[in-house]
């Protein structure tokens, strides 16, 4: 009896030791912090998540799209090549546009300081426009708020253009504070270093970026008041300090350039020169064709591949192609969020169009200047160019300037920001013209065995696999042949 | 501890309540019991007044004493295995019994959920117990492979055909549809740590996409000759004991244990010899090379493809000009263009096992013994792949006192496993069986053997895709130290005779070292032999930068339990059995690997400081515990109608604090009817009839209840080398962990039914047992996907529910008996398994398990099975004409439909002995019916050239048979283009790789032969036995599936990710002999 005792009270002490309260601590993960502080590491990490989401995914298909590049040696036939798209295509730009950079870029909002927290809104703003350049309608007004009380776990769809002028609105705001803010931002921000001053030039020129989207199919009067009064207001991304980019280290910070890595990572890089590309730069006897592209190895020159030919040939080698080069392709790359040469074609369009206080064939000359000297050519180069074949003639029409300016936009995002490139160049492509998709004397040809007619190319994303498993009610239907809001 | 405190306060109460009888007048009655057969001295023999709680034992001579009241009374003798027996004491003082065996009880004895030995009739749920003798028909390195065929109800699947690979086993389906569904192993009494140990990429799916090695079930860590009986419990009442842990079921494992008697020592040998058994059938009659758009044909010695030129026989290089012997000229291997006979089978050697074991038994009154040691050592079918075990055991049972007994087991395992890759794409060169198969026919592995040679190494192989398979297996490495410890403690006091107080402590420890090296190499440019010998240069993207990579882990179970029992006739024909405790589970894991970044600095040093980049590490912890506290009861009227509840409330340290204590329950209730009919002149000797019904609740994973941020992530890895990640420009960052945690989680709950018979006629020439099942799990936490614009991927809610019913039935026959000793029985085992998903999520339908991208995804979706295929599926016009495109290729829905499910439609298992004197023959045959699984080796097969279905149209333009293309009106009109081969296959679709995972397989055939006593005896041996077996000696499987074996897919493990075939390692046939000498 007395052993029974002794046992049983010293279950009772051992039990009453390891139960109650205690059990819930050991489930506290000891892995992961509980906080993102006050949000500067929790910007640098929105910052590394958008720069992967536009370079190794947006910027990865608009390449195609864009006919940039063509699938060469190494593969078979690219599905996405010849327009044959699957919704889960898209999974990847929406997964971390949405649930890593905009929801990290929301809790810097939320924590930070007023310059950062203002600093993350001119962000998110930048790739909410880019999410309704690629997909239209997208969820935004009751987006993100998945961990809040009372979330909304299936985001309802927004209309584009009421997205896109509250846009506006909160980069007016985010300039509003960070011009008369007392407080700081650090080299948290890989983008500018905490430079204020050009956090509010990247936000006028991305104003000026969503003004002039709607620059053709828009409400005209409305939307030339709008820039004629930004442009003589603000100040501009304006030369290769101002340049909106994030850096990548390459194999020494085991930081490659998001592009590279997803090409070198899976089956290497086996994109060559797109014969559409080609055969503009060389019509055009433009310097840059042989410094955006190497030349072939084999032939020599520039050689590029029609869009979705890599079945017909009978054996293809590498070395008959000409391969993006190291400005287009490398390690290290910066990822392009947005240009000078890209802003200053934007104003020049804006003069041309709305006559605004900048002379447009000033600021053309100036963006393809620009880029030339990004891609290692010389102002002397640029001027040459700009005398010849694409020189800016300030008495052609609208509809010629307008087609000059968006095949010379196309072409200075040639490998640098392919994904500009391919929305620019549905934006450009005009009623009256078609220069890119003109089934006879467009731009863009139409791959072979695409499985659309002639003249018919893809206008926009998908909606990815995802949101339709996931929010099945809200997803609008989609074609890849729809338009967004802007488009002609 | 509020919880706790009715609890004990009861069973104190019962406690004393046993204890504070007061004792009346009495005299004392003493005897000595002894066994009717040989007399022998039978202690531990019960020995009840009959009607009072007054009882005693008997001791280790089998002498017992006990008091009872002045007049009269009844005696009742018991102990399990022999006849109870009443006797009237009368005036008498002294009462010897002699007691003989229940043949009949002895079979049905049956390991409870308690783990104590139990009267099958007393048992209300449906249980199988398969002996020893049964489980190893033929010698096991694992005891999961022999259960296979012999028990209803349960599916097992391997996670590779390579040395000590894992398996996953599901009792009666599927319930949980995102935790883990494989059944709890207890050893003797004690929860072990049953996890899989994966090693390989570090970014392994578990659909094994990405190379994994299979570092097996901690399980397989037991020596199968160890084990004494494995007990199958599948209803609510296998949780009574283990709780929520137990909610898959239970397999209870009970090890050897020292009977009486003097010394017996036991020696076991086995060797047995393995071929590898590929079931990959490949064509024949087209080589090396491209196939060109207009039908005609390439040579290109560079090519993986198998799209070349029909054999002609005709002598042709194989190899790389190379200059091996520096004389400006170069060189090469030539042979006949022709495929290569028995290509694949000629990739493996023959494997090799051996196991060598010795045992020592005994024991006396007091204290019983059995030690163990055993080697278990394999060469695999592949090179340099081996496994090695060592096995150490020790069980005790000690009488340290008249009322106290103790038992002592301890249980070390040592295990090295050298290993392959499984699993991955071909391409990427980590595993050689995919490898392999990537190559065209007319390759010779037996000459690539020699893998040094410059011929066959990186400047005279033939691949551009691949690499050497014998580089693979002898360059890299996929090595596993494990230890595996095991030991558990228990003490039972009977204060009383119908008292027990018994305690059990046990401990699991295990640490696994798991290393990954992939040497550092790069391809050669090199010369590749194009049509009519003409030579062109190939720069050649097959190069690696070298890579180490160790992984730590160690996990620590402990597990301790407390139970009272009591028993009381409350009236002369009821007894009561209670008992009541407590369980205390606690379990710490800890992990911390390294691995090198950007490739190695110098080739064949694996070592973390030999990182070109700086090395990287990682670590991960968690800790988990769940307090739980048991009661159950059990009436039994005149031993012949029994009723069982149970109840158990756990405390679970994963649940919110709100939420962790939970409660289920469960009833049973059994009836012997045939001890109600008269069937003395009947053929019926025995029907059972019992029905259950109880609730199982089940915790959440770990981690789960709150939003974390992780510290420097990898914002992408795509692949070993090539990482995005933080810190990024010199900056550290954090980023917000994507899944919502959920503060108000509660446990699952899986609510069954259960209701079957047991059946024996003829003297027990015919047993039957049969039941049918449902059980529905509700509330189950599953991780919910989101919509990415919530701004999160995930969130854990409590909303799925999945149903399962089906049926179970087992049968033994034995249909010939002769009086020459000459028998033949059989055993027949059958089960079928409907699952439905009743519900996912209120935003969702479906939840997607597996999607790689091909089209194809494996999902839980409402209505549907549990694992369902969904695809586009091939589009016919309403007459069944396939309707094809302007390329004459066929044309699939734009919708996504269901293609398939991994559910096979029944499971059943056929074990047939022939026995005559001490000749004994065998053999086993079990079957899965129905059900698909995912094949990528088609895939591969097909793309590459090499499958049975490249063979269509013989390889010229062809229209595809009575095929239409849609006209734009709606109609249709007959198809007149031709199409290839490799275009025809190779049309993006994903849903023609799901094929039929059907299978028949003759496991074991097995002749044995017993050395007459007689003789033996002469030469003072107690038994030689001698065996001869063979192991799965062929396949049936359906015409379609000429691919791959479907057991085997992805790792095991928790995942619910099956019936992915990722060209894993093939099975092997094995075939061995065994002997058997007991001193």
């Amino acid at each position: 009896m007395k052993t029974t005792k002794i046992i049983l009270t010293t279950i009772a002490l051992f039990v009453m030791v390891s139960c109650g309260d205690q059990l819930a601590e050991l489930n506290v993960d000891p892995n992961e912090s509980s906080t993102g502080g006050d949000g500067p590491e929790v910007f640098t990490s929105a910052t590394g998540y958008y720069g992967l989401a536009l370079d190794a995914f947006f910027n990865e298909d608009n390449g195609l799209f864009a006919q940039y590049v063509a699938g060469g040696p190494g593969v078979a036939l690219l599905d996405l090549e010849r327009y044959f798209i699957e919704p889960t295509e898209f999974n990847n730009e929406w997964l971390y546009s949405y649930s890593d950079c905009l929801s990290d870029l929301k809790y810097v909002n939320q924590n930070g300081n007023e310059a950062l927290a203002n600093v993350a809104e001119i962000f998110s703003v930048m790739i909410y426009q880019n999410l309704v350049d690629q997909f239209g309608d997208v969820p935004y007004f009751n987006a993100l708020t998945g961990a809040d009380e009372g979330g909304n776990m299936a985001p309802t769809y927004d209309d584009s253009k009421t997205i896109y002028d509250d846009l506006v609105v909160r980069l007016d705001a985010a300039i509003e504070v960070l011009s008369d803010t007392e407080e700081e931002v650090g080299a948290e921000d890989l983008i500018y270093g905490g430079d204020l001053e050009r956090w509010i030039k990247l936000a006028n020129s991305l104003k000026l970026r969503l003004l002039m989207r709607q620059s053709i199919t828009g409400d005209q009067a409305a939307i030339g008041q709008q820039v004629r009064d930004l442009i003589s207001s603000g100040t501009f991304l304006d030369g290769p300090a101002d340049l909106a980019r994030i850096p990548f280290g390459g194999a020494t910070g085991q930081n490659y350039n998001p592009q590279f890595a997803r090409r070198e990572g899976g089956v290497g890089q086996f994109y060559v020169a797109s014969k559409s590309s080609v055969d503009v730069l060389t019509s055009l006897n433009d310097p840059r064709g042989l410094a955006i592209y190497d030349e072939a190895e084999g032939p020599g020159g520039l050689v590029g591949l029609k869009q979705g030919d890599i079945n017909e040939l009978v054996s293809p080698k590498p070395a008959d192609f000409s391969f993006p080069s190291a400005v287009a392709y490398g390690e290290a790359n910066d990822v392009i969020l947005m240009s000078h040469w890209e802003v200053r074609f934007l104003r020049a369009e804006a003069a041309m169009r709305f006559g605004t206080s900048d002379n447009e064939k000033a600021m053309y000359d100036a963006a393809v200047t620009a880029h030339f000297i990004h891609v290692g050519l010389t102002p002397a180069d640029a001027s040459a160019y700009l005398q010849g074949n694409a020189a800016y003639d300030e008495g052609a029409t609208t509809l010629q300037k307008s087609d000059l300016i968006g095949v010379q936009k196309w072409i200075s995002m040639n490998g640098l920001q392919e994904s500009e490139g391919w929305i620019e160049s549905r934006r450009f492509d005009q009623p009256g013209s078609n220069v890119f998709t003109h089934p006879t004397n467009g731009i863009f040809e139409t791959p072979s065995r695409s499985v659309f007619p002639a003249g018919v190319f893809p206008t926009i994303r998908l909606y990815p696999q995802s949101e339709i498993s996931l929010n099945a009610q809200n997803v609008p239907a989609r074609v890849i042949t729809d338009k967004v809001f802007w488009d002609n | 501890m509020r919880k706790f405190l009715p609890l004990l306060l009861c069973l104190t109460a019962v406690f004393a309540f046993a204890n504070s009888e007061s004792r009346a007048q009495s005299r004392r009655v003493t005897g000595k019991i002894t066994s009717a057969e040989d007399g022998s001295l039978l202690p531990g023999v019960n020995v009840v007044l009959k009607g009072t709680t007054e009882g005693t034992v008997s001791d280790g001579s089998g002498n017992y004493a006990i008091e009872i009241p002045q007049a009269g009374g009844t005696l009742v003798f018991s102990f399990i295995g022999l006849i109870s027996q009443e006797i009237e004491v009368g005036t008498r003082a002294v009462i010897d019994v002699q007691m003989a065996q229940d043949v009949q009880q002895l079979t049905e004895v049956v390991i409870t959920a308690l783990g104590t030995k139990q009267n099958a009739r007393e048992v209300t749920y449906s249980n199988q117990t398969i002996g020893n003798e049964d489980l190893l028909t033929s010698p096991n390195k694992n005891a999961l492979e022999a259960l296979r065929g012999k028990t209803a109800g349960v599916k097992i699947t391997t996670g590779s055909g390579s040395v000590g690979a894992s398996s996953r086993i599901v009792l009666r389906g599927e319930a949980s549809l995102t935790g883990n569904n494989n059944a709890l192993i207890v050893v003797d009494g004690v929860p072990i740590d049953n996890s899989a140990t994966i090693g390989g990429d570090k970014n392994v799916n578990a659909a094994g996409e990405n190379g994994y090695s299979d570092y097996g079930n901690r399980f397989n860590d037991l020596d199968p000759n160890n084990i004494e009986s494995i007990t199958v419990l599948k209803g609510p009442a296998a949780t009574s004991v283990y709780g929520s842990r137990a909610a898959s079921g239970v397999l209870l494992i009970t090890t050897k244990t020292g009977t009486k008697g003097k010394l017996r020592i036991n020696v076991n040998s086995t060797t047995s010899l393995e071929r590898a058994y590929v079931l990959l059938k490949r064509q024949n009659q087209f080589g090396q090379g491209l196939i060109n758009p207009d039908g005609t044909n390439t040579i290109d010695s560079g090519e993986n493809f198998s799209w070349g030129p029909a054999f002609d026989g005709v002598t042709r290089p194989w190899t790389s000009p190379i200059d091996t012997d520096d004389d400006g000229d170069t060189e090469w291997l030539s042979r006949p263009y022709n495929a290569v006979e028995d290509q694949l089978e000629n990739l493996f050697r023959t494997g090799y096992t051996l196991n060598n074991g010795l045992s020592l038994s005994g024991g006396d009154e007091r204290f019983t013994y059995f030690t163990s040691y055993s080697n278990t050592s394999q060469n695999g079918i592949f090179e340099n792949t081996e496994y090695n075990r060592n096995n150490f055991q020790t069980n005790v049972t000690a009488k340290l006192h008249e009322k106290l007994s103790s038992t002592l087991n301890l249980s070390y395992a040592a295990v090295t496993q050298k290993t392959v890759q499984e699993g991955a794409r071909s391409f990427e060169g980590q595993n050689p069986y995919a490898t392999a198969i990537q190559s065209p026919v007319n390759i010779p592995f037996s000459e690539l053997r020699d893998y040094k040679n410059p011929f066959h190494s990186f400047g005279g192989y033939y691949g551009t895709y691949t690499i050497n398979p014998y580089f693979v297996l002898n360059e890299f490495q996929n090595n596993a130290k494990i230890n595996n410890l095991l030991a558990n403690l228990s003490l039972t006091y009977n204060p009383v005779a119908n008292l027990t107080l018994a305690t059990r402590l046990g401990v699991n420890y295990v640490s696994v070292d798991r290393i990954t090296a992939v040497p550092k190499y790069a391809y050669e440019d090199h010369y590749i032999w194009e049509d009519n010998l003409s030579l062109v240069e190939r720069t050649d993207r097959q190069t690696n930068a070298g890579s180490y990579a160790e992984e730590l882990s160690n996990t620590r179970n402990i597990d301790w339990s407390s139970t009272i029992s009591y028993t009381k006739d409350l009236m002369p024909q009821l007894k009561l059995t209670a008992t009541g405790g407590f369980n205390y589970f606690d379990v710490v894991q800890r992990l911390i690997s390294g691995e090198t970044n950007g490739g190695l600095v110098v080739p064949h040093v694996y070592n973390l400081a030999n990182s070109k980049d700086r090395a990287s590490a990682e670590q991960d912890h968690f800790h988990r515990r769940i307090l739980g506290a048991l009661g159950s009861v059990t009436f039994g009227w005149d031993d012949k109608i029994f009723l069982t509840y149970s109840a158990r409330n756990d405390w679970s340290s994963t649940l919110p604090a709100d939420n962790q204590s939970f409660f289920y329950q469960a009833v049973g209730v059994s009836g012997i009817v045939s001890d109600y009919l008269n069937l003395e002149e009947s053929a019926v000797n025995y029907i059972k009839l019992r029905a259950d019904y109880g609730t199982t609740g089940k915790d959440a994973g770990i981690h789960q209840l709150s939003n974390l941020y992780e510290t420097n992530p990898i914002f992408r890895d795509f692949g070993d080398v090539y990482q995005v990640k933080s810190p990024l420009g010199g900056q550290t960052s954090i980023t917000k962990r994507p899944l919502i945690g959920n503060n108000s989680l509660r446990p699952e709950l899986t609510t069954t039914f259960e209701v079957g018979t047991d059946l024996s006629f003829f003297d027990g020439r015919i047993e039957a047992a049969y039941t049918y099942y449902k059980s529905n799990s509700t509330d189950q936490i599953v991780t919910v996907d989101l919509p990415r614009s919530t701004g999160y991927r995930t969130t854990v809610l409590n909303i799925g529910e999945v149903q399962n019913k089906g049926h179970e039935a087992s049968l033994t026959l034995v249909p010939v008996r002769l009086p020459n000793s000459f028998m033949w029985t059989m055993n027949v085992t059958y089960s079928r398994n409907r699952s439905k998903i009743i519900k996912v999520s209120d935003q969702a339908d479906d939840l997607t398990y597996w999607d790689d991208g091909s089209g194809i995804t494996l999902k839980a979706e409402v209505g549907q099975p549990f694992g369902t295929w969904k695809g586009q599926v091939q589009r016919f016009t309403p007459e069944g004409q396939p309707i094809v495109d302007a390329n004459g290729s066929r044309t699939y829905t734009s919708d996504i439909q269901t293609v398939g499910s991994i559910q096979p439609d029944w499971i059943g298992g056929i074990v047939n002995t022939f026995s005559y004197k001490g000749l004994s023959l065998g053999f086993v045959l079990d079957t899965r019916q129905g059900g698909t699984f995912y094949s990528r080796t088609k895939f591969f097969t097909e793309f590459n050239g090499t499958a049975l279905t490249t063979l269509i149209g013989d390889r010229k333009p062809f229209v595809i048979p009575n095929s239409v293309v849609e006209n734009s009106d709606g109609t249709f009109s007959p198809n007149t283009k031709e199409i290839l081969a490799n275009a025809y296959l190779d049309d993006g679709n994903a849903s023609k790789h799901i094929i039929d995972a059907s299978f028949v397989k003759l496991r074991e055939v097995t002749l044995g032969y017993e050395l007459p006593k007689s003789l033996v005896n002469k030469i003072s041996l107690q038994n030689v036995s001698v065996r001869f077996f063979a192991k799965n000696l062929k396949f049936w499987l359906p015409d379609e599936n000429s691919y791959g074996d479907p057991e085997v897919n992805g790792p095991g493990g928790p995942t619910n990710i099956q019936n992915v075939e990722s060209s894993q390692t093939p099975p092997s046939r094995s075939y061995g002999i065994n002997l058997n000498i007991t001193l």
